[in-house]
């Protein structure tokens, strides 16, 4: 039995890649590029397809059609899509500033707690404490505008979070665990980058782990946040911003809140598995590494 | 069932299919065929696969569901009204996808059915999905936890 696909590398193929124009090359990929921009634009926004057609007076057929990868735009029609997502024509062409940050933590998980918990009160571990102030900040709140530290952690404020979607959540018990590990190790990464809406980011942040002795992920949540940071002090995160590059204060912000957020939904995801103890500990998010 | 390297990037892993002892896949078969006939047609639809590898992925827009039956799973890339050609594929998400072959589909018919030749290569990709199914099913073959990788029993034998 396979387990892999074999790998096919056809010198027919590579030919005829290498064959194309270059002005066929740019064609294809500014096409493409054009189809999935729009589409995440529309996505950004919250619209489905139909929703998007009618601010246009369009079908969604025509819509299909413009999202299929080939569709040759005019200027006409890449103005009017321009207007109706609220955003510079050259803004349709621009590629997303995605920055990649890891960081990898290990966290020690006494043996003895390594185990499935019995759901009595004092095998059950404590909610964790963080700081979710900044979560359910209201955007007048004045008290906490201002940045601060308090010790090693980075308390976030002034960036809310406006929405979160759970992409990936997943853990799997390896064959042969003797509840005897100790260590659990915790691979944390952030994609981050300014959505197209004004003062918007996006962060997409996945934690993975794995227990000590098994090289095999055991558990991994990833999940997608939106933060508003119109009130991150006086920063303004533009989206005609030429770089593209957010402060490093706020991505620390966003950073911060983003991680604590995790935390919690972790621990709620893996409330009662054999994970139940694996709470993801602070991290101190002035030692991201830029990737 | 094998990964075509010359497509498979960090976006996307591109599949595709080969029979028996045969030199080259279903999709390069296409290729072959149609290359001088279709040069430009041709032509787009290698620089957007290779595009579904490296920088897109395979975005469920790009496809025209429900080429078969509904939910057989099969999906006809890249296909629009004004364009001659039609290839099949079967998509697994955004990382993982199987282009099979293709025709041309003549302006008269309304549906891949009334073409013998859409019809045969449709039919290949039609069997090929129920087949992956019924072995997803029994864990045979699994989705890999990037999204990127079928990984288990790729190898199928036709009767």
């Amino acid at each position: 039995m396979s387990t892999h696909a074999k790998k096919h590398d056809s010198t027919f193929l590579r030919e005829k890649l290498a064959n194309i124009s270059p002005v066929t090359k740019m064609v294809i990929h500014t096409k493409m590029h054009l189809a999935v921009r729009i589409a995440n634009m529309i996505k950004e926004r919250g619209w489905n397809k139909s929703e998007f057609a009618e601010k246009l007076n369009k079908r969604p057929s025509e819509i299909t059609k413009w999202l299929s990868g080939g569709h040759n735009f005019t200027i006409d029609t890449l103005c009017e899509i321009a207007v109706v997502l609220g955003v510079q024509f050259h803004d349709l062409f621009a590629e997303n500033k995605i920055q990649v940050f890891e960081t990898k933590i290990v966290a020690n998980v006494p043996p003895s707690d390594f185990k499935y918990p019995m759901f009595e009160k004092s095998s059950m571990a404590e909610e964790p404490q963080m700081e979710y102030t900044a979560s359910i900040l209201n955007k007048e709140d004045k008290r906490i505008r201002n940045s601060d530290t308090q010790g090693d952690v980075f308390v976030p404020n002034g960036t809310i979070i406006k929405s979160i979607e759970i992409l990936e959540s997943s853990f799997r018990l390896p064959n042969g665990f003797d509840h005897q590990a100790s260590f659990i190790h915790f691979d944390i990464k952030f994609e981050t980058g300014p959505t197209t809406i004004h003062n918007e980011i996006r962060s997409v942040v996945t934690v993975s782990t794995h227990v000590e002795k098994f090289l095999l992920e055991v558990g991994t949540l990833k999940a997608a946040f939106i933060f508003d940071a119109t009130h991150f002090e006086n920063i303004q995160v533009a989206t005609n911003n030429e770089d593209g590059k957010i402060p490093d204060e706020l991505l620390k912000s966003v950073h911060s809140l983003a991680l604590s957020t995790m935390r919690g939904m972790l621990y709620s995801q893996w409330r009662g598995t054999f994970l139940h103890h694996a709470i993801l500990p602070e991290v101190d998010v002035n030692a991201l590494i830029k990737v | 069932m094998v990964e075509s390297t010359a497509f498979s990037g960090d976006k996307a892993t591109i599949y595709s299919v080969r029979i028996d002892d045969a030199k080259q896949t279903l999709f390069e078969e296409f290729i072959d065929v149609y290359f001088e006939s279709h040069h430009n047609e041709v032509n787009e639809i290698i620089g957007n696969v290779e595009k579904i590898g490296f920088y897109s992925g395979a975005q469920e827009y790009f496809l025209k569901v429900n080429e078969g039956k509904p939910g057989d799973g099969v999906s006809a890339l890249f296909d629009k009204t004004e364009k001659l050609l039609r290839v099949y594929c079967i998509r697994f998400g955004l990382a993982a996808i199987i282009i099979g072959g293709g025709a041309t589909k003549p302006k008269h018919i309304r549906s891949r059915q009334e073409d013998k030749s859409l019809s045969d290569e449709a039919g290949k990709m039609i069997w090929l999905s129920n087949e992956i199914y019924k072995r997803m099913l029994a864990k045979e073959i699994v989705l890999s936890d990037d999204g990127k990788h079928l990984d288990g029993n790729l190898i199928f034998e036709t009767q």
